[in-house]
């Protein structure tokens, strides 16, 4: 899409910056009013003038914050990104600039050095999670100032979204409670009722969000983690504690304390998602008729496919695995899984769960790796998914533990948590690979497919990059969050 | 590769602007810990990540908007964090990598480091290549691309084809046309198991639109070629076409051949396509209820009476599978008995199964007579009648059951053309593949009679057909490309053969055993074979069903007309059967 450079199309163009510096301010307010919660010296920016958080301090912040946001109109403007996941661009956004701004610029504009090294880091936690709050809150400003991208939400996908919600509030309660989840988060005093309440709202919001899931079921499900963090940064450690009148718990030792929650909301967005989507095509299969949606292939067909090139993936993401696995010498307490300790037999059972995941991948996200970065995203999302899931929650549950929730038993996983990057980074890529081979999307042959693609294309455009950023700004916030705990 | 250029270029100045204020953070190496060359090794690694992210994108064909290249970027960044400082920079200094806390915590500032060199990147790469962006990939309209006409949709037809799709899509193009009187691949090995109503007809067929969908495919007959003019001639219905081409395969396969043999044309059934195993079928269904609407009839004997010509693995495997069809299915007409069914297999040779070793051949021939199927061995057909096939010296057989596996030969189509022949009426061809008379035809399969190197043809087995469709499409795009065609080479691999009620006979270079072992082996090896994923379950799905309930005796269609009385014809020239070339 070309810049549009006559005089009608630049007040779109104008309107799009005004709309920037709208949500930056939003954002900037959020931010400002968190910090000053926390009682620090902040906005950081007020340092750079040697001076407390005095008004021409706070002006400063609002300044800088509307013209961060105008840069963030700015570099979206003319993409068709779609309401949620401006959100989450506005998180990612916001951690680039607690890289880019508190990390780097302010330090070099007080005349220090900058603060790369982990101390650095985690003495500017709660800054990341201020930035990232900035980032969601300049986002929804911006996505909701330029309407629905989506279409509006319909009443039924509100109420399949309460429903999903409440069921993962349950789950949450009744699932997740052993991994500490509910005390960590304060939730212990709290009415199941509330809990339920709250998942609900949670899910409403998310029908409101992603009224139409649109894609395969495996980026919905990145969406769902992406939406759990979401829900971690916003009702766990920041509505319940300051409804609680704890205040906000973002200094480090704070959240530390609650990070069993991050684990938990992550994999509740998970099943949020799952419920939402196998609602939607419930409601889908029973009550519309739309040929359109049918796919060439039958399902088996379709899934018998991917389960075979997703297998293939899973074992070279596997053998990438396992490099990690034999260093850190981890064979022994997989080979658990299977009542037994040897090495061969940690190893076998290892390869075997990386072939099963890569078969569950393969059905997941067929047609999404189109593209070598579309298949290192997808396939990085997914390994951190499964860190989640499999290295710190389902891996101990089996061996007859409890979810390694805590920020220590996170730490304790790190290297599993390389190992699952480099796992889903390998998987991704060699099933593009594979599928490139015998179904490239850059040949489409007849114009039933061209459209076809051209659909998933837009819809690849609309939901993809602000995924995978997403991706890696949980493990931004894992990283820095536990290591060392 | 100008955006790998841009990538590169960026990746190393944003690491050496970072290197310059934080010496070791770019690569969780300090420089002098690196030698002399410390610093040029130092730029090299920067500037990876930076090619990565540009090379990632080459192959992409969306917009490259910033959101799309700074979150690539980030990947990027974090995957190559994961590699470099915390797993190969410590193995290149002699260390072992742990990637405990403590080693993220030495590599967090390198962290920081990527991370904002991806993004950074991201954006440059996202400026310049808006500014420069990739032309849309479509094949150039200037260049005539090669016509290439392959006619015939069997074994070696569709691996032709397929193999040319394949190299389409190494983005060596061909303009590809594929004509065919049926629409689907036949897999031929299971017909007889068809025939006697074992797996459903549609699921030993894949439609050859879905095999190959980068091809344009014909559904219709071959009417004429014109080699001088480079024209074929295609018919469908009343209407015809013609097709131009500059390579033409020819892989027509092969249409039974009665040998001039008094009324063997109309009173027995070939078993070459999907409508002769269904007509079999029917005819073998409607002969049992005729004999149980009549049982005192005089010609119930011949109704019960089911005889196969040829022993080869057509009639053996098809004698074989209709005695286990009406052995299964007998039970449902009372006036019959297992007893008053008769099979006969005739076959011209001492020895049934010739293509399998003398040993092997007769512990086929014990099996089959055990199960009371009656072999007539040296023995050959004179001619046939509705009622009776009637053998040199005399003597008859009365039956209303003639299949018919005696005898190929070549498509029809290929008579008039002035190629070189060979037995047959097969194509002769070179090892290559080329016909020895024309440089731009080729010919693979049954029609064609390919030199082993030996002296000798390659067989006419689809296993040799496969391969030779394959290579003959390696030699045609070597050809178009200026290279020099390899001759065709190919040890067969093994045979197979079922003999009926579970049991079979098998050779694998020389190595040969018989029973329920053979038989298992028979059904993977054929059902590996199977032409697609859907196939193969479906015809899986046919045999477990069949494991635990009787065969269908429905009768769906009307049995064909070989139980008509008519005058008996003389053979010879074909009578316009359609079906798959």
């Amino acid at each position: 899409m070309s810049t549009p450079s006559t005089a009608s199309g630049r007040r779109p163009q104008r309107t799009r910056l005004m709309q920037g510096l709208a949500a930056g301010l939003a954002g900037g307010v959020v931010f400002g009013a968190a910090m000053s919660d926390l009682g620090e010296a902040l906005p950081a920016i007020v340092s750079t003038q040697g001076g407390d958080f005095t008004l021409i301090g706070l002006c400063l912040h609002l300044l800088a914050a509307a013209v961060i946001g105008l840069i963030l109109a700015a570099l979206t403007r003319g993409e068709a990104i779609g309401s949620g996941e401006m959100i989450f661009w506005g998180v990612a956004y916001g951690a680039l600039w607690w890289l880019l701004g508190a990390l780097t610029l302010l330090p070099v504009l007080r005349g220090d050095v900058p603060t790369w090294g982990l101390p650095g880091l985690q003495a500017a936690f709660p800054s990341l999670l201020g930035h990232l709050a900035y980032g969601a809150t300049a986002g929804a400003v911006l996505a909701a100032l330029a309407g629905p991208a989506q279409g509006r939400a319909s009443r039924g996908a509100v109420v399949r979204g309460g429903l999903a919600g409440f069921a993962s509030g349950g789950f949450f309660l009744v699932a997740l409670a052993p991994g500490g989840a509910n005390v960590a988060m304060g939730l212990v005093g709290l009415r199941p009722a509330l809990v339920l309440t709250v998942g609900t709202g949670v899910g409403v919001v998310y029908s409101l969000l992603y009224p139409r899931p649109r894609g395969s079921l495996g980026t919905g499900l990145i969406r769902g983690f992406a939406y759990g963090f979401l829900a971690w940064l916003v009702v766990a450690m920041t509505l319940i504690p300051v409804l609680a009148g704890d205040g906000l718990p973002w200094e480090l030792a704070e959240a530390r304390a609650r990070a069993a929650s991050l684990p938990a909301l992550l994999l509740a967005g998970v099943f949020l998602v799952g419920i939402y989507r196998m609602l939607t095509g419930l409601v889908g299969a029973l009550f519309e008729d739309n040929p359109a949606d049918l796919s060439d292939e039958g399902v088996g067909t379709r899934a018998l496919r991917g389960l075979g090139r997703g297998a293939i993936g899973g074992l070279v993401g596997g053998l990438l695995f396992t490099i990690v696995i034999a260093e850190v010498g981890d064979f022994e307490r997989i080979a658990g899984l299977a009542s037994g300790s040897s090495m061969v037999l940690g190893f076998l059972v290892h390869v075997l769960i990386a072939i099963l995941l890569g078969a569950s991948y393969g059905v997941l996200f067929r047609h999404e790796n189109r593209t070598p970065d579309a298949a290192l995203g997808w396939g990085v999302a997914y390994g951190l998914l499964w860190w989640v899931l499999g290295g710190v929650t389902l891996l101990p549950l089996l061996l007859g533990g409890q979810p390694a929730w805590t920020a220590a038993g996170q730490a304790a996983a790190l290297p599993s948590l390389i190992g699952h990057l480099a796992y889903g980074a390998g998987l991704g890529l060699t099933l593009a690979w594979l599928e490139r081979r015998s179904n490239p999307w850059w040949t489409a042959h007849t114009a039933a497919r061209a459209r076809r693609s051209e659909l998933r294309r837009a819809e690849f455009a609309r939901t993809a990059p602000g995924l995978w950023a997403m991706t890696v700004v949980i493990t931004i916030v894992v990283l820095t969050l536990v290591v060392g705990s | 590769m100008t955006g790998a250029v841009a990538g590169l270029l960026a990746g190393a100045v944003v690491a050496s602007v970072w290197a310059i204020q934080l010496p070791t953070a770019g690569l969780a190496i300090d420089p002098a810990a690196l030698s002399g060359s410390g610093l040029l090794v130092w730029l090299l690694v920067a500037a990876i990540p930076g090619a990565l992210i540009a090379l990632l994108g080459m192959h992409d064909r969306e917009r490259a908007t910033p959101s799309l290249t700074v979150a690539r970027g980030l990947l990027v960044g974090i995957l190559w964090w994961a590699a470099w400082p915390l797993t190969l920079a410590p193995l290149f200094l002699g260390r072992a990598p742990t990637w405990s806390g403590p080693a993220i915590d030495a590599a967090s500032a390198a962290l920081v480091a990527n991370l904002l060199q991806g993004a950074l990147v991201g954006v440059l790469c996202s400026l310049f290549i808006n500014r420069h962006p990739p032309g849309p990939q479509q094949p150039s309209v200037a260049r005539r691309l090669p016509r290439i006409l392959v006619l015939g949709g069997g074994f070696a037809g569709v691996a032709a084809v397929q193999r040319l799709d394949s190299a389409g899509r190494r983005d060596r193009r061909n303009d590809v046309t594929l004509v065919s009187a049926s629409n689907y691949l036949l897999f031929t090995p299971m017909l007889p198991e068809v025939a006697a109503g074992g797996i459903h007809p549609e699921h030993v067929s894949a439609p050859i639109r879905a095999a190959c969908p980068r091809t344009r495919f014909v559904h219709g007959h071959v009417r004429s070629i014109d080699l001088a003019r480079r024209l074929v001639s295609v018919g469908s219905g009343e209407r015809t076409i013609e097709l131009a081409y500059d390579q033409l395969v020819l892989a027509l396969g092969s249409e039974p051949t009665y040998h001039d043999l008094p009324g063997l044309r109309s009173h027995s059934l070939p078993l070459k396509t999907l409508a002769d195993a269904e007509s079999i079928r029917a005819h073998v269904l409607s002969c049992l209820e005729e004999a149980d609407f009549d049982p005192d009839a005089s010609g119930r004997p011949s109704q019960l009476t089911f005889c196969v010509v040829g022993g080869g693995f057509a009639g053996v495997e098809a004698i074989a599978e209709l005695r286990d069809f009406v052995h299964s299915v007998i039970r449902y007409f009372p006036s019959l008995d297992r007893t008053d069914a008769r099979f006969v297999l005739v076959h011209s040779h001492d020895r049934i199964l010739p293509e399998l070793s003398a040993a092997l051949g007769t512990f086929a021939a014990k099996k089959v007579s055990e199960r009371g199927i009656e072999l007539l061995l040296s023995r050959r057909v004179a001619a046939a009648r509705a009622d009776a096939l009637v053998l040199r010296g005399g003597d008859e057989i009365s039956t209303r059951t003639i299949v018919w596996t005696a005898g190929n030969r070549a498509s029809r189509a290929l008579a008039p053309l002035a190629l070189e022949k060979g037995r047959d009426g097969a194509i002769r061809v070179e090892s290559t593949l080329r016909s020895s008379t024309a440089g731009n035809v080729w010919a693979a399969g049954d029609c064609a009679a390919v030199p082993d190197g030996s002296g000798g043809l390659h067989p006419p087995t689809a296993q040799h057909a496969i391969r030779e469709g394959r290579h003959l499409a390696d030699n045609l795009v070597a050809v178009l490309d200026g290279r020099a065609p390899v001759p065709f080479q190919f040890r067969t691999v093994g045979m197979l053969a079922a003999i009926g009620s579970r049991s079979g006979v098998a050779e694998f270079r020389g190595w040969r055993f018989s029973g329920a072992l053979a038989w298992a082996l028979w059904r993977m090896v054929y059902l590996s074979k199977l032409p697609g994923l859907e196939k193969r379950a479906r015809v899986a799905i046919d045999w477990w069903l069949d494991l635990w309930f009787p065969r269908e005796i429905v009768l769906t269609r009307e049995p064909p007309s070989v139980l008509d009385t008519g005058t008996p014809d003389a053979g010879g020239a074909a009578a316009g059967r359609s079906g798959p070339p």
